[in-house]
């Protein structure tokens, strides 16, 4: 954990090296009431307070600090029951829970500042590559949280990460340049938990996480983007761990194991608008991911590309329609899953009332398993600061299938959020 | 009989009760003008050259920013020269070169920081640890140091022209002055100096432009101040010669005292400050006070050789009753010309000259009407002599009766001949030059004329065009790609032929490279290498004074100042090259870097340039104003026609005398038409008035009678107002000044030829038109009025803003308001209240900044509160080629993702606001090449003019993709900025106002500071306040990037 404490360090040294006249601090706080009743069993999923306040410091350099934290109080306690263990997460990234209703994460810290041209980012943040919503092909750099599965906004589902990030202009392209020593992995919530995605098959929630170290085996990338011809184009390298693990059944040691492995991705993304059309496309090639053969049990390595092409359109005013398309394909083969894998999204928004109404539907469908989810929602601002909300979370489909398994916990939501 | 009628009339009763209470009226006069007068010590006097440029000037504001950042102000140059064979290059010159160095450090309001010469400049050359920066004259000046220093200039190309003539004949020290306004005391000072100093075989010369800008105010001021107390006693010897009473030259005095200071003191009052030309105004106020006396005693002292046997209380009073209606009418025009300058100039001095022109003639016209007869009253009655005799012998064969016979007997001819003229007049007067060049002020003789000239000779010129480069960042400067372009920059300047040198940053760099290169000449380049650029300067600090180059860069090397000489500050000269010099900048420094133009001659051109394009605008409707409330007032409009005539072509002979005599339309030149006007109206409506008071008279004498018998009276007041005025200010001519000298001919010649053009040209006109009104014949005051009102708002009103043009086409308003300024960049914080149909109100708060690279305009905004939208960011680049899309980016913080958005959707709304995406990247102003426009007419928005434009799109794809079928702007003709525009959907049904709620003036800019848009469909406004706007703040290119969209500002 140490590159984690020299960033704290670095961070803390250069706070208490300027002065404190130079500063500008600027606070500012959201506060979501939110409820979700499972309406198949009856039940509440969640009836919880979160509070994500944050702080803006502005130095007189030029730097500036941002925190941004995160406390929630859930009455239900379903999603992640008790004071669960965090196997995936770095110990400089997890969550605190001084009660099994109250949780507390310290979302983002981190201070910007420019070096000559160079941005540069250091701390606990959100990295995010590519140009497809909801799908991950290059935005694959923070590990996501699967506390709610993929329901709440994408910006509260990835896992910040103890990074460091510089761009630096170089003619007509930025390059981007990360390093993540920080070994944090996608979280899904354990056994019990509503929406675990964690085979329980010895009763107890016997895991075992073989996490990577956060040093030794930090990622790194470089992120090349320019702005040609009208066209918005990057190409994408990193050097990672795959944050989904390989999740085998060890039957003998009665624990189910999660192993990570290493790979080389490569991509770009270009997109360009048409008159009322926006292209937005993505491609990533990882040089090695790992499945289990569920009848051999056989471990394979393959090479795994993906692609997302979307479609925006904004020709009918206060409309926006999206549509995407995404495949994912295994270049070393299994006969029994399929080689590759096909899901497609659309999403309608629709705003009314000068913004002060915005209704949207997203829906996405598994092409394989032929199972989906819709989510819809309407959020009414009924002033500066009060935004009302109310929607459904639905899934359909197979028990099998991606989203078909959580067919039970389709849920309609309501809440309001109080900002200040 | 005439005066029986007049015992009884109204005016004559009023003036008796005035003579009867008259200590009433002195009383009143005394407090009103002895109260205004005593604030006379409160009166600022301001002769700086910059007074005539209004403050808010773009031009000026931003020179006084760069003066700031480079520690720049207008020198005064001191120049040794010496026709010697080694030229300057001798002990004797030399030490007169340090000696004088070092005296000018004690001399009060001269920076001792500022002083250039070759005693306090270094050469930079190379020694054995790299580079040596040593100063030329530290140590004795033997021949071996001497040799040195001529070698050293020579292979210094930064200092040949500028500091040292290029054939060593000549030296300067440049010395800069603390405070501008202190410059002729400054001047004085070191001339006695100079006196002091051993010259031996040296000339010395002082010129400079902040010797001569400061010294030429103070000039002309001096010299105005000595000859006009002299035109008050020339004018006073004419009264006596006219009348030949101490009371006739002792009463119009007090008049013109009392309008004096009662003005002045006003001006004190309200704040307003005594320019140079406000030399000019007490002219106007003695020549205007002295004629309405005239004519009063003129009237007397007839009254008197008609009727000797009447009281002195009748007398006076009965000359009043006559006079009061011609002294009103004239005072009435010639303030309604005077105040008719405020609105059409720029300058405030000439401002303040109409407004308070204007308060002249009203306080001048009451103290002729309440005092006069009140003074006169205390006198005892006694005819004049003069009036007497003339009252005796009424020969045929006199004068007048000859002269006035001329346009009696031949009118046709007369009219004829008066058109002639005005056409050699016109065709002079389109010759005439506008041009300004302060040391062409002075006479041929004065020192500091033959110093300017000499110095200018010799050297690369003591005139200066700035241009000023920004980078963006610290330290920008040593980027060599920066380097070359100022580079590349001067080679081009120099190029110019008005411009005779230039230096920068760029020279002392490429001196320093040869010097740690061993002085090996291949090396007096840029290097190309910005870490090796650093460590000169650097190295350069190590034996050399670092504030050697504050002149040449900021202290955070971001910014630097290129400098071109030029021999000459004459505005011909700046005309063609400043534009010249504008489109090079504006082709080659596009990019992140930004080039701007400064200086005294940047500064010089843009507001003379506003003189040339608001001069002839002025002029017009001050003769418009004339004329209107000529007709008003005699209820006729061939009355006012008729007083416009003499006051026309007074103004044409002024200009065709400029042309012809090649006397510069200027700034001091600017106000001569408007004092033609205020002088030479009285003459027109003095001889109108009589002309119809005798054609309307009962009895049986023919036309040509009555116009003799006019002509024999009235014309002998005209006369003597005549000779009081040309003569008192024909004095003028013999000034040391050249503009005073013109000055004084120019009201001499205009008050001459209105003096003709009344008495020959209007009895003509009233012979060959014989206008109803002359004879008698009232019009009606509705009438007349109405007409004047259809006149007024066809005329006046696009007179005032587009008088040489007519009624502007509504292109040009539209390019025009496209054309606006609107700086470089902007920083700003934007209020967006939206509030819907049932007054729910939201508010939103974001940051904005634009930046211009090059022609294309990029703005970035990005919401801070509420917390529910803020990180929202919006990007636009607009590019200057229609037939390329803008490309635009949103950026999500829910999605933590740059968004592309496409370009077409510029006619939806923006994030909730009832502006369009184009409406906000476009700030008011409109893509023309979207829509075909008219003009509808003209409107008052707020109390302001606007034009209304129509503005509908090319067709109909267009209007889908604005979302507008119909738009009607009403643009401030002034400001040039939509006040207020209503839109209509693609259906035709009315969709929206905009509203421009507040407009003020930021920075020198005119900018939007509340804007509100009403959708009329749905009830819901958005208003948008904005605050802090600073045109001046650092706005990085940086933030107009993808990626900064997602890092924040």
């Amino acid at each position: 954990m140490k590159p984690v404490r020299y960033t704290g360090l670095t961070i803390a040294w250069w706070l208490v090296g300027t002065p404190v006249s130079a500063i500008d601090v600027q606070h500012s706080s959201l506060v979501e009431l939110e409820a979700a009743y499972a309406y198949k069993t009856g039940s509440w999923q969640k009836q919880e307070i979160v509070w994500r306040p944050e702080w803006v410091t502005r130095f007189d350099s030029g730097a500036r600090l941002t925190v941004i934290g995160e406390g929630r109080f859930d009455a239900k306690d379903k999603l992640d029951p008790g004071r669960p263990d965090q196997p995936f997460r770095a110990q400089n990234t997890e969550t605190v829970f001084p009660s099994d209703h109250i949780d507390l994460e310290l979302r983002e810290f981190y201070l910007d500042h420019y070096a000559g041209d160079a941005f540069v980012r250091l701390g606990k943040q959100q990295i995010v590559w590519g140009q497809a919503d909801g799908l991950r092909v290059l935005d694959v750099i923070n590990p996501l949280s699967y506390r709610e599965f993929i329901l709440p906004d994408v910006e509260h589902r990835r896992i910040p990460l103890w990074s460091a990030l510089t761009e630096i202009p170089l003619e007509t392209w930025t390059a981007q340049l990360v390093w993540i020593p920080d070994a944090t992995v996608t979280e899904s919530t354990l056994p019990g938990a509503t929406y675990s995605l964690i085979p329980d098959p010895f009763g107890e929630g016997r895991l075992q996480v073989n996490r990577p170290d956060s040093l030794a085996d930090s990622d790194f990338g470089l992120k090349l983007s320019t702005f040609q011809s009208g066209w918005d184009l990057s190409l994408n390298y990193l050097y990672h761990t795959i944050d989904d693990p390989l999740i085998r059944i060890d039957a003998f040691g009665q624990q189910v194991l999660a192993d990570y492995n290493r790979s080389h991705l490569v991509g770009g993304t270009a997109s360009k608008p048409f008159g009322d059309l926006t292209l937005r496309s993505e491609v990533g090639l990882e040089s090695k991911n790992r499945f289990e053969n569920s009848l051999t049990g056989e471990i394979i390595n393959t090479e795994v590309g993906s692609y997302v092409i979307g479609l925006d359109y904004s020709g009918f005013s206060d409309w926006f329609i999206s549509a995407q398309f995404f495949q994912t394909y295994r270049f070393t083969g299994t006969h029994d899953n399929g080689s590759s894998k096909e899901q497609v999204t659309v999403l309608i928004r629709h705003d009314a009332m000068n913004n002060a109404l915005i209704l949207e539907a997203l829906g996405i469908y598994d092409l394989n398993k032929k199972d989906s989810l819709i989510q819809l929602e309407a959020e009414y601002s009924v002033s500066t600061n009060v935004v009302l909300r109310a929607g459904a979370d639905l899934f359909f489909g197979d028990q099998s299938g991606t989203f078909g398994q959580f067919q039970e916990a389709s849920r309609l939501s309501t809440g309001f959020t109080f900002s200040f | 009989m005439a005066n029986y009628r007049m015992h009884r009339s109204t005016a004559f009763l009023f003036f008796k009760s005035l003579i009867r209470y008259r200590w009433f009226s002195l009383i009143a006069a005394l407090l009103v003008i002895g109260g205004l007068g005593s604030q006379l010590g409160e009166l600022k006097k301001n002769t700086q050259a910059d007074a005539f440029i209004d403050a808010n000037e773009p031009a000026l504001i931003y020179r006084s920013a760069v003066e700031d950042i480079f520690n720049l102000k207008d020198p005064l140059v001191i120049a040794i020269q010496n026709g010697g064979a080694t030229g300057i290059y001798n002990t004797e010159s030399l030490e007169l070169v340090r000696r004088l160095s070092d005296q000018l450090i004690s001399v009060p309001n001269i920076d001792p920081q500022g002083i250039t010469s070759l005693a306090t400049e270094s050469n930079i050359e190379g020694d054995t640890f790299g580079m040596e920066v040593r100063e030329f004259l530290d140590g004795p000046l033997d021949s071996a140091h001497i040799d040195w220093i001529k070698a050293s200039i020579e292979s210094f190309p930064l200092y040949q022209g500028s500091l040292v003539a290029d054939d060593g004949s000549m030296t300067l020290i440049v010395a800069e002055l603390l405070d501008q306004k202190k410059a002729e005391a400054t001047y004085q000072a070191v001339m006695q100096l100079i006196e002091h100093a051993p010259a031996g075989e040296n000339e010395i010369h002082v010129a400079g432009e902040g010797a001569i800008a400061g010294f030429l105010s103070e000039y002309i001021d001096r010299d105005a101040k000595r000859l006009n107390p002299l035109a008050g006693l020339i004018i006073t010897i004419v009264l006596i010669a006219a009348f030949f009473t101490v009371r006739a030259a002792v009463i119009p005095n007090l008049i013109v005292a009392g309008t004096v200071a009662g003005t002045l003191g006003a001006m004190a009052v309200f704040g307003a400050e005594f320019y140079v030309i406000t030399n000019g105004l007490i002219v106007c106020m003695i020549g205007i006070a002295v004629a309405d006396s005239i004519h009063i005693f003129s009237e007397y002292y007839e009254v008197q050789a008609a009727d000797p046997t009447l009281s002195q209380g009748d007398a006076v009073a009965l000359a009043m009753a006559r006079m009061w209606r011609p002294v009103a009418l004239t005072t009435l025009t010639t303030a309604a010309g005077f105040l008719a300058l405020y609105p059409t100039n720029d300058m405030p001095p000439l401002q303040y000259f109409g407004i308070f022109g204007a308060f002249a003639v009203v306080v001048a016209g009451i103290l002729t009407l309440f005092v006069t007869p009140a003074l006169l009253s205390f006198f005892r009655a006694r005819p004049s002599r003069l009036f007497r005799r003339q009252g005796s012998v009424s020969s045929k064969r006199s004068l007048a009766r000859v002269l006035g016979s001329i346009p009696v007997n031949h009118p046709k001819k007369v009219l004829l001949s008066g058109t002639l003229i005005a056409g050699l007049a016109v065709i002079g007067a389109v010759n005439v030059v506008v041009n300004e060049e302060r040391i062409e002020n002075f006479q041929a003789h004065e020192p500091i004329y033959l110093a300017d000239k000499s110095i200018n000779r010799s050297m690369d010129g003591t005139y200066y065009l700035d241009v000023v480069i920004e980078t963006p960042d610290a330290e920008g400067i040593y980027d060599p790609s920066v380097l070359t372009a100022i580079s590349e920059l001067q080679d081009f300047l120099e190029q110019q032929p008005e411009i005779h040198g230039s230096t920068s940053i760029a020279d002392y760099i490429k001196q320093m490279y040869k010097a740690v290169n061993e002085d090996d000449q291949a090396f007096y380049r840029l290097p190309d290498d910005r870490n090796l650029i650093a460590q000169l300067f650097l190295l350069y600090t190590a034996s050399g004074d670092p504030t050697d180059f504050e002149e040449r860069v900021d202290s955070r090397r971001e910014t630097a100042l290129v400098r071109a000489n030029l021999k000459t500050g004459s505005y011909q000269v700046s005309r063609s090259l400043v534009p010249r010099l504008e489109s090079y900048l504006a082709a080659e420094f596009d990019g992140e870097v930004s080039a701007q133009l400064s200086g005294r001659i940047n500064v010089d051109y843009h507001w003379i340039d506003g003189i040339a394009e608001s001069h002839l605008d002025s002029v017009i409707v001050s003769f418009l104003a004339v004329f209107l409330m000529a007709a008003l007032l005699f209820r006729s409009i061939v009355g006012g026609l008729m007083a416009a005539i003499p006051v026309g072509l007074s103004i044409l002979l002024i200009y065709a005398v400029m042309g012809v005599k090649g006397i510069w339309l200027g700034v001091g030149t600017s106000m001569f038409a408007a004092i033609a006007i205020g002088l030479s109206v009285d003459f027109a409506i003095h001889t109108i008035d009589r002309l119809r008071e005798a054609m309307s008279q009962p009895g049986d004498s023919n036309i040509a009678e009555r116009i003799t018998d006019v002509f024999a009276s009235t014309g002998r007041a005209l006369w003597f107002n005549l000779l009081a005025v040309a003569l008192g200010f024909g004095v003028l001519m013999t000034s040391q000044v050249p503009p005073l000298v013109n000055f004084g001919m120019l009201v001499a010649l205009s008050v001459s030829v209105a003096f003709v053009a009344s008495l020959f040209l209007l009895p003509a006109f009233a012979l060959v038109f014989r206008p109803k009104f002359v004879h008698g014949a009232y019009g009606s005051f509705w009438r007349t009025g109405t007409i004047l009102l259809v006149l007024l708002a066809a005329g006046v009103l696009s007179g005032r803003a587009f008088a040489a043009e007519g009624r502007p086409e509504a292109d040009d308003i539209i390019q025009k308001m496209n054309d606006r300024p609107e700086g470089v960049s902007v920083q700003r914080d934007m209020s967006i209240t939206l509030t819907d149909r049932r007054g729910n109100v939201r508010e939103e708060h974001t940051r904005a900044f634009r930046r211009y690279f090059g022609d294309t305009k990029k703005t970035a905004i990005f919401y801070t509160k509420p917390g529910t939208v803020a990180g929202t960011a919006f990007l636009t680049w607009d590019y200057a080629d229609p037939g390329k899309d803008d490309d635009q980016w949103l950026y999500l913080p829910a999605l933590r993702k740059v968004r592309r958005i496409s370009a077409s959707d510029r006619g939806d709304y923006f994030l909730g606001t009832d502006f369009t995406y184009e409406e906000i990247k476009k700030e008011s102003k409109i893509a023309a090449e979207d829509y075909q426009f008219s003009l509808l007419g003209e409107e008052d928005v707020d109390g302001h003019h606007a034009w209304k434009v129509e503005a509908t799109p090319v067709d109909p794809e267009v209007s889908r993709a604005l979302g507008y079928g119909r738009v009607v702007l009403r643009v401030d003709s002034s400001l040039l900025i939509p006040r207020l525009t209503e839109y209509w959907d693609v259906n035709g049904n009315f969709l929206k106002t905009v509203h421009a709620r507040g407009i003020e003036n930021i920075d020198g800019i005119w900018a939007i500071t509340d804007i509100e848009a009403t959708n009329q469909k749905t009830g819901h406004s958005t208003r948008i306040q904005f605050q802090d706007t600073d045109y001046g703040a650092t706005v990085p290119p940086r933030l107009f990037e993808q990626n900064a969209l997602k890092r924040g500002f």
